[in-house]
């Protein structure tokens, strides 16, 4: 037999609709306000905008390029900015403004491609020990605690020779260690939230623990996460430029911006465009998701709610 | 067509809520698991008939809420027994507790806590019939509806968030929340002490309606002997983790029998003046004690103001029937 | 809020927009900041629902009493240093020269509003503002407070305004009671009068909204339909009137003015419930 909800009650007729209700303000969610003061903070805007400019520009990388970004000899070496080549030539010829463009995919794809591993690992882990605590969170936090003991680059090097080079390895790399700080973030939420009243009426009400988690808790520490998201993805960026530089990032011919700058340092003197430009990008992309990440986290906090 | 309800059978013997020696410590500290515990609630015995308000009384820190939660079983009990509906709950596991909460609710003293912020209110009303697969997603919304229009809502503001509104209102969907599977059993932990005062009545009378309208038992759990009066049957007073006192209403606030009870009426303060200028209250002295180490013999006997020694301070004295459908925990019951 | 105007502690950006506040014949919206300074704390004390949070947790009770009187000329610091202990003796609080070293987080709710009191005290102030000072308290503990309150107000002759929300501790304190609604009096007189024959149906109507100890049979409580306005956009006319039921036509239009309904007793309400039958009065119950 099909379960049936119970039936129409008969409303006794003194209880009547209080009339209050009727004169609710505008409706605002609470992420729709959250917007509301974001696009509010200018800096925040201002970012978004460069962000924006730098996905387009990897999006186009992906059909057009000036030229391609691995054709070398396209002029002189070393060639300063020029009408044909607005950010000159590097050290192979190959011309700069392709190779920026090209790595703004690389560098989005490995700091979103990274930044969104690290939090899934994080946030599943961080919910897991805050919300079952015990000897899972033991176990995790034992995890954590000792990672965070060892160095993140000593872990990515090795990883990175051990599993080679290829984007995919990279992002896998950074991941390992950068979750650590997501799951710290999302397991201290867990376990202010779960004490909470409204999880309490959630069980209350016979909800199972993964709804609990799902629709209760998760909801409810998604603002810091996206911010702490959202941090993590310049971090990755520079990880990335830094592997690179080490000459353990994304091998050549690929254009990631912290190859191209170890391949133009050693032209510092004769040609310091070839640093400065990737260099430039970088900074501009790291400050950009930096602003944004501010901007959220005033946008969120609620001590600033009214 | 209309299907018929599950309707508690009103022949069903024996109470509807049973609580025998109910004891709950929560571990301080220590981290060895040595450390000493606060003995919230300390062997507690009641009751609860079908269809009444059992109003439960004490000051903060007497572990009232906590043995509101024990018998939610929102808090598992460290020893003893509640049965609910003929039923042993402490032994319940898993699915098989869930299936429980059909038919017990709880509503919680802060309406802004108590909703998730991040859930529209219809889907706030509409979780308790999720979660045991009630209905389809049409049949669902209708019942929220109504369920909300019942406890004053608008029923077009489903899709607002609970922010939006007042703290009153919140607490009718609390109330909405936990009305919509339609429980016998609502503990209701401090309803109206968090709201605005020219609301309270509204709670107060929104309950008092939905019990005779749909046979709800109460366990009314609150602080303000006032408003405990005004909506309860019986009354359960406690002290220090331990009821000290039950009887009908009228019989508490008539003819209290333990020091203590009669301590707490004689301290609230009248509304009406002429009355109030005879009021002599009776101040007790000292703090109350920690609820880790009790007091031995009776608990109250380190304030009371008619302690006999040395019996009151070593001999713990039972709650025992002192006179009809009157029972309380005192060696000289009556005598202040 | 009233009571912050009367300190001239209107939080910022709020100002008080006009009027006047005498005290002792001196305009406090007027005073310079040094008077200012004399005068909230000298003269007037204010006491608070969460004494909690008005005492700072990393200093000793004594000590902060000690500074409430150095940071106003009236003893100086031998004086000061001789009056903690008295003044904790004074509200009630055991072992006082013990307890004055304590912290505040040492202190139960109870205690640390007696602290609070103390504090208030201090300077001898001619007038103590109160503002649910009970609120966060047992019964048990609030008895004893309003009895401590009591017997200052009667040994010392310091004027309590208490700024609460619980119409029997009203009762049981004061002398004239002032009714405010919505940023206005709406009924004022002394306390006995006020209750027994209310004149507004607001205070009508909240003396009928909570339950009280003493009813003597079942009664359904009267509750006042819909919420508090938002100050921000009050309604027209008589700022009851969405509530009110006993609203004429005239209420919606024109906000009545406060008068003398009988001796010392003012109210703000075109209708008057003396002039309201008893049986309409009861179909409202």
């Amino acid at each position: 037999m099909a379960t049936v909800v119970p039936t129409a009650l008969e409303m006794p007729e003194e209880l009547q609709v209080v009339g209050a209700g009727e004169e609710l303000p505008e409706q605002v969610t609470l992420w729709q306000d959250a917007w509301r003061r974001l696009t509010r903070n200018r800096m925040a805007v201002i970012g978004l905008f460069i962000i924006a400019i730098f996905v387009v520009t990897a999006l186009v990388s992906f059909v057009w390029t000036p030229y391609p970004t691995w054709r070398q000899a396209l002029g002189p070496t070393y060639q300063g900015p020029t009408l044909l080549h607005p950010f000159g030539l590097d050290d192979y010829g190959r011309d700069l403004l392709s190779r920026v463009m090209g790595g703004a995919a690389i560098a989005l794809g490995v700091g979103v491609g990274a930044s969104t591993l690290a939090s899934t690992i994080g946030i599943v882990l961080g919910l897991v020990a805050g919300f079952y605590r015990g000897t899972i969170d033991w176990g995790i936090s034992l995890l954590i605690n000792i990672s965070y003991g060892v160095p993140d680059l000593l872990i990515a090097l090795i990883l990175v020779v051990l599993i080679g080079r290829g984007i995919q390895n990279i992002i896998l790399a950074i991941s390992v260690t950068a979750w650590l700080g997501m799951a710290r973030l999302v397991r201290g939420q867990t376990l202010a939230l779960r004490e909470r009243e409204f999880v309490e009426a959630a069980r209350s009400i016979g909800t199972k623990n993964l709804k609990i988690l799902t629709r209760h808790i998760l909801p409810n520490a998604l603002g810091p996460i996206v911010v702490q998201a959202t941090y993590l993805v310049p971090a990755a960026i520079i990880f990335e430029a830094f592997l690179s530089l080490l000459g353990l990032g994304i091998p050549p011919p690929a254009p990631s911006w912290g190859s191209m700058a170890s391949e133009g340092y050693k032209a510092l003197q004769i040609a310091p465009h070839i640093v400065l430009v990737p260099c430039l990008a970088l900074s501009l992309t790291v400050l950009a998701f930096n602003w944004v990440g501010d901007g959220l986290r005033d946008a969120i906090d609620p001590r600033m709610r009214r | 067509m209309k299907q018929q309800l599950e309707i508690v059978p009103s022949e069903r013997v024996g109470p509807l809520v049973s609580v025998t020696d109910v004891y709950k410590y929560f571990p301080t500290g220590g981290g060895f698991g040595r450390g000493a515990a606060v003995k919230a609630v300390d062997g507690v015995t009641f009751d609860i008939a079908a269809g009444e308000t059992l109003g439960l009384v004490g000051e903060s820190g007497c572990g009232k809420s906590t043995l509101g939660r024990v018998i939610m079983q929102l808090q598992p009990a460290t020893k003893g027994s509640v049965k609910f509906e003929g039923r042993e709950l402490t032994k319940m596991r898993g699915n098989e507790l869930r299936q429980v909460r059909q038919r017990m609710q709880i509503i919680f003293q802060d309406p802004y806590a108590s909703l998730n912020p991040r859930m529209t209110v219809g889907d706030i009303v509409a979780e308790p019939l999720k979660n045991f697969g009630l209905g389809n997603k049409r049949e669902r919304e209708k019942r929220v509806q109504e369920v909300m229009k019942v406890c004053g809502l608008n029923p077009n503001f489903t899709n607002r968030y609970p922010h939006e509104f007042s703290g009153g209102q919140r607490q009718r969907i609390g109330i909405a929340r936990a009305l919509v599977l339609t429980p016998s059993l609502i503990v209701a932990d401090e309803p109206i002490s968090a709201l605005d005062v020219s609301i309270q009545a509204q709670i107060v009378n929104l309950l008092e309606d939905l019990q005779n309208e749909f046979k709800l038992t109460y366990l009314f759990i609150a602080h303000d002997l006032s408003v405990v009066r005004h909506v309860s049957d019986r009354v359960a007073v406690m002290y220090l983790g331990k009821i000290v006192e039950v009887a009908s209403s009228r019989e508490v606030y008539d003819n209290p029998l333990h020091p203590y009870t009669k301590v707490l009426l004689s301290s609230i303060p009248y509304t009406d003046p002429e009355l109030e200028a005879h009021r002599k209250p009776i101040l007790l002295k000292g703090e109350i004690p920690s609820p880790i180490n009790p007091p031995k013999g009776c608990r109250f006997h380190t304030r009371c103001p008619i302690a006999q020694f040395p019996i009151c301070g070593e001999v713990e004295p039972p709650l025992e029937k002192k006179a009809d459908g009157h029972v309380a925990a005192c060696h000289f019951p009556g005598k202040l | 809020m009233t009571a912050l105007s009367i300190l001239n502690l209107v939080p910022e950006p709020g100002r008080i927009s006009g009027g006047q506040i005498l005290f002792k014949n001196r305009d406090v919206v007027s005073m310079t900041s040094s008077e200012l300074h004399e005068y909230r704390g000298g003269d007037v004390a204010m006491i608070f629902q969460d004494p909690m949070t008005s005492l700072n947790p990393v200093l000793r009770v004594g000590f902060q009493i000690e500074e409430a009187m150095r940071a106003h000329s009236r003893f100086d610091k031998r004086q000061a240093k001789a009056r903690v202990i008295p003044l904790l003796e004074r509200v009630r609080i055991p072992s006082p020269k013990q307890r004055a070293r304590d912290f505040p987080f040492q202190f139960s709710g109870g205690m640390r509003q007696r602290a609070m009191i103390a504090m208030g005290l201090a300077n001898e102030p001619s007038l103590l503002i109160a503002d649910e000072p009970t609120t966060a308290l047992d019964v048990t503990v609030q008895a004893q407070i309003l009895e401590l309150l009591k017997e200052l107000n009667r040994e010392l002759g310091t004027a309590i305004i208490l700024i609460s929300h619980n119409v029997a501790v009203i009762s049981s304190l004061c002398t004239r009671v002032m009714v405010m609604y919505a940023g206005r009096i709406v009924e004022s007189g002394p306390t006995r009068q006020v209750f027994e024959h209310p004149e507004h149906p607001y205070t009508w109507s909240l003396l009928r909204s909570v339950p009280r100890v003493d009813e003597r049979r079942h009664e359904r409580l009267i509750s006042i339909q819909g919420m508090p306005p938002d100050l921000s956009r009050l309604p027209t006319g008589c700022t009851f009137h969405p509530r009110c039921q006993f609203k004429v036509e005239r209420c919606l239009r024109e906000e009545p003015p406060l008068e003398e309904v009988a001796a010392d007793q003012e109210a703000r309400c075109w209708v008057l419930m003396r002039n309201v039958s008893k049986e309409s009065q009861a179909a409202r119950t």
